[in-house]
């Protein structure tokens, strides 16, 4: 049984067809996140999940129940929002308290306990909000979400007011504590670094549609269109054996001195450098691999595949 | 105004600290003196009011002003709820006329509706502390109704969507998350309600109901006792700063607002019933808060032009429309331009300079029969010391009169600029600076224009809330100078409705004016504040 199901949801917002026939499974203890350019219906189809926002068409179900007809209030899935959207006149304890209306007072404690010590805040219980930091915010967003035990959390760009930093370190605590519970989530992102780091499938969308549902390293490698091989990370395209092109990723791309290319561009990455280059048909390149002895700006070079069999035909 | 800012900011510190301890000097001094006579009561004139009529006074006012602001939170909300939560037809268009109430002044709602409802309950009846209380109410929610309404706004859909998905419906929403975190802003406007409340005199007066204020006004023309008088101010005193201390104490409290990323809450659609009761419970409301009062006073002023009556002792219509445009227009000036500089003197001085700059509202803080009263102990001690020519007296001087309208109305104008320069980022101004634009083309080119909203709905505000006062304007006024308001207190107090009704309208039409212009400010991003 998944955690949540949708499928063949359509909404039209004003003229505009925002989802165009989406499905989406998402099992129990999974993280999916869902990424695309802004205005592809990422977050449209989180708020249909969740009941805030209404569908023309489909069916979404919650841990096996079809909820398509239920109002918010009644469905009990967990969100977080970019701004916590924390109760600012309730402190940490009685914001997590609030979902659990209807749990007896000393079971309701034991469960506030409980979260605060999930998200490592059993210190900050009587505080308000305001007086926490923006990580602590979230972890606190997130007890709240967590706390009525719902099926499913929905994350919308849950770490995008955060600093980098954080935002990695929280990431990788929140997709543990999911784990932990089993409880499925959907997290919304406009970054692909994220989106591939922390998933354990990426759903990547674009105009209303989801064009691809895989693990991460599949919709890497494997990419299935190219708009999800350019949108995920940097792509070059060498011409293959067969008369088509080949996607290649930069590790995979090795710059040799001397050749028909032009360097456009030298980036130091620390470890390597990475090459832009102007092939001579006129296309660009990117590639990481180098020689010892890093070539300068302008100079001639010739690429080579390094791997072959990664690569794809596109 | 311009060679005034340069000169305060450009030589340094010692001309802007200068500007403002004089400003707030000067803006302080008639409520200070009213503050020592609280500290030290001459006992005699005490323990005859306490005898006499004090005790009964206090009750009225305790009870009018919980009733009116109890009345106004209600009111004021729901309706600020219903406009923001609630998909109606029309309900942009409502939620702007839910505010024309304040061109209308109690006093002016009061008469209207004691000689509407004379004929139902008779005359005796009516002159109830009761009805006194919901004529206020109707002419004083809009306070509440505007501050509510910005906090509803400022709430954030994504907060409201959080509390849903835990299982809250809409209705415990409203009273688990919006009413809570909107209760400060509540509070704001209940304590503007409260001091409007306490400062009223004519529709007291109509109503039959001795208030405090009430009893200055009485004490002052009955026996001209300048004592007793100060004596029952600096008790309204009293109760006006119980009354801040406890706002102080209700706005505390956290308010979250809106993050970058969030979106305003949207209203929710309703059933077709349930939008048409919506439309009609606001419909109701603004009919008798508005409608009635606006119908009756043109019926009643066609019938004085038939009549012959529209004019007094002291002329004509325009006389004294005349007289309240000058008097308003220069007080507001006056008011805007003390204020501006103000704001800007203190902006990036910091906190010191922003706490001394606070004192100067201190007279918006006090009752109107308060500040007339300090302000006329104040001129008078001035002109006993005859520095001034002779002949020329500050009490009953248009100096005097505009002097403690701007003591009793600065607050409204500086702190409306005030706002609107902190919501200038420091950045933009460090960025003008060193692009090499010193203090005088800062203010000019940067922090002014950033601020126009902001000083357009002060204006607004001060306008109307000048337009209709009363205490300050009958205490002080010029001999043979009356304005509107006078003229409407004269002719109410002895109940002449149709003579009163050509002022009324003259009044709530220029009052309607300034409200529009008060709207289309804050649509533009003027904020509230008190």
């Amino acid at each position: 049984m998944h955690a949540v199901q949708v499928q063949g949801v359509r909404r039209r917002l004003g003229g505009r067809e925002v989802l165009r026939g989406v499905d989406l499974a998402v099992s129990p203890g999974e993280l999916v996140t869902l990424v695309g350019p802004s205005g592809c219906g990422k977050s449209t189809l989180l708020r249909v999940i969740a009941g805030l926002e209404p569908l023309d068409a489909g069916t979404v179900m919650l841990a096996g129940v079809d909820v398509t007809a239920l109002p918010a209030e009644k469905r009990r899935v967990g969100l977080v929002f970019q701004d916590n959207a924390l109760f600012g006149h309730l402190r940490v304890g009685n914001n997590i308290a609030f979902g659990l209306r209807n749990l007896p007072k000393a079971e309701r404690k034991e469960r506030v306990a409980e979260m605060l010590d999930l998200v490592k805040l059993g210190k900050l219980v009587r505080r308000y909000p305001h007086q926490l930091s923006g990580g602590e915010q979230q972890r606190v967003a997130l007890a709240r979400a967590l706390a009525p035990r719902p099926a499913v959390v929905l994350m919308d760009e849950p770490f995008g007011a955060l600093d980098e930093v954080l935002r990695e370190e929280l990431g990788w605590e929140v997709r543990e504590i999911l784990n932990e519970r089993n409880t499925g989530a959907v997290l919304v992102t406009h970054d692909r670094h994220e989106a591939i780091t922390l998933g354990d499938r990426v759903a990547v969308m674009d105009e209303g549609r989801i064009l691809q549902c895989a693990p991460p390293r599949t919709v890497y490698e494997e990419p299935a269109t190219r708009f999800v091989a350019d949108f995920l990370a940097v792509s070059s395209y060498v011409p293959s054996a067969t008369g088509g092109q080949t996607l290649v990723r930069p590790h995979q791309l090795r710059v040799l001195a001397g050749g028909p290319h032009t360097v456009l561009r030298v980036e130091f990455l620390g470890a390597t450098h990475r090459y832009t280059i102007r092939a001579r048909d006129g296309s660009t390149l990117v590639a990481d691999l180098g020689p010892a002895e890093p070539l300068v700006v302008g100079a001639a070079c010739d690429v080579a595949v390094v791997d072959h069999s990664a690569g794809t035909s596109a | 105004m311009t060679p005034g800012i340069t000169a305060l900011r450009r030589p340094g510190p010692v001309l802007g600290w200068a500007t403002i301890l004089g400003i707030v000097a000067l803006v302080a001094s008639p409520v200070l003196v009213l503050a020592w006579s609280l500290v030290s009561p001459s006992t005699e004139v005490w323990a005859e009011l306490w005898r006499t009529r004090l005790p009964g006074m206090i009750l009225a006012t305790v009870l009018l002003l919980s009733t009116v602001v109890s009345g106004t939170i209600i009111l004021g909300t729901s309706l600020a709820w219903l406009v923001s939560a609630c998909q109606f037809p029309g309900r942009r268009l409502v939620g702007w006329l839910l505010v024309t109430p304040l061109a209308i002044p109690g006093y002016v709602g009061g008469f209207v509706w004691l000689d509407t409802l004379s004929g139902v309950v008779g005359a005796r009846g009516v002159r109830s502390l009761w009805l006194c209380a919901a004529v206020l109410v109707m002419s004083l929610y809009p306070y509440v109704y505007l501050f509510a309404r910005a906090a509803f706004a400022d709430q954030g859909a994504d907060a409201l969507a959080a509390a849903r998905s835990l299982g809250s419906g809409p209705w415990q929403t409203f009273l688990r998350i919006s009413l809570p975190s909107a209760r400060p802003a509540i509070a704001a406007g209940a304590a503007l309600v409260a001091m409007e409340t306490l400062t009223d005199i004519g529709t007291v007066r109509l109503f039959n109901v001795s208030t405090l204020a009430d009893g200055v006004m009485r004490v002052w023309f009955g026996t001209g006792d300048l004592g007793a008088a100060t004596e029952l101010a600096s008790a309204l005193t009293g109760a006006a700063i119980l009354l801040i201390a406890l706002e102080r104490l209700l706005r505390r409290g956290v308010r979250r607002s809106r993050g970058a990323a969030e979106k305003p809450m949207s209203p929710r659609s309703l059933t077709r019933g349930g939008s048409f009761a919506v439309l009609g419970a606001t419909l109701a409301v603004l009919a008798v808060a508005v409608v009635v009062p606006i119908v009756r006073l043109v019926d009643w002023t066609f019938e004085s032009i038939r009549a012959g009556t529209a004019v007094t002792v002291a002329g004509g219509i325009g006389h004294h429309a005349g007289n309240t445009l000058l008097l308003a227009g220069t007080a507001t000036v006056v008011a805007i331009v003390i204020g501006t500089l103000l704001a800007l003197t203190v902006a990036h001085r910091g906190r010191l300079a922003r706490g001394i700059g606070r004192l100067s509202t201190v007279g918006y803080a006090m009752p109107g029969p308060v500040v007339a009263v300090g302000a006329v102990v104040m001129l008078a001690a001035l002109d006993r010391r005859g520095w001034l020519p002779s002949e020329f007296f500050l009490v009953g001087s248009l100096i005097g009169l505009v002097f403690a309208l701007v003591v009793r109305f600065l607050a409204v104008g500086y702190q409306g600029v005030e706002a609107s320069l902190d919501r200038v980022p420091p950045a933009t101004v460090e960025s003008a600076r060193v692009l090499g634009a010193g203090s005088l083309r800062t203010a000019m080119s940067i922090e002014l224009p950033a601020a126009r909203f902001g000083i357009l709905a002060a204006m607004a505000l001060l306008s109307v809330d000048i337009i209709k006062e009363l205490p300050i304007t009958l205490l002080l006024r010029p001999f043979g100078v009356d304005t509107l308001s006078v003229w409407v207190w004269q002719a109410t107090s002895e109940s002449l409705w149709a003579q009163a009704a050509v002022p009324s309208l003259v009044m709530v039409t220029v009052g309607m004016l300034a409200v529009g212009a008060l709207l289309a400010a804050l649509e533009r991003g003027a904020e509230l504040v008190s």
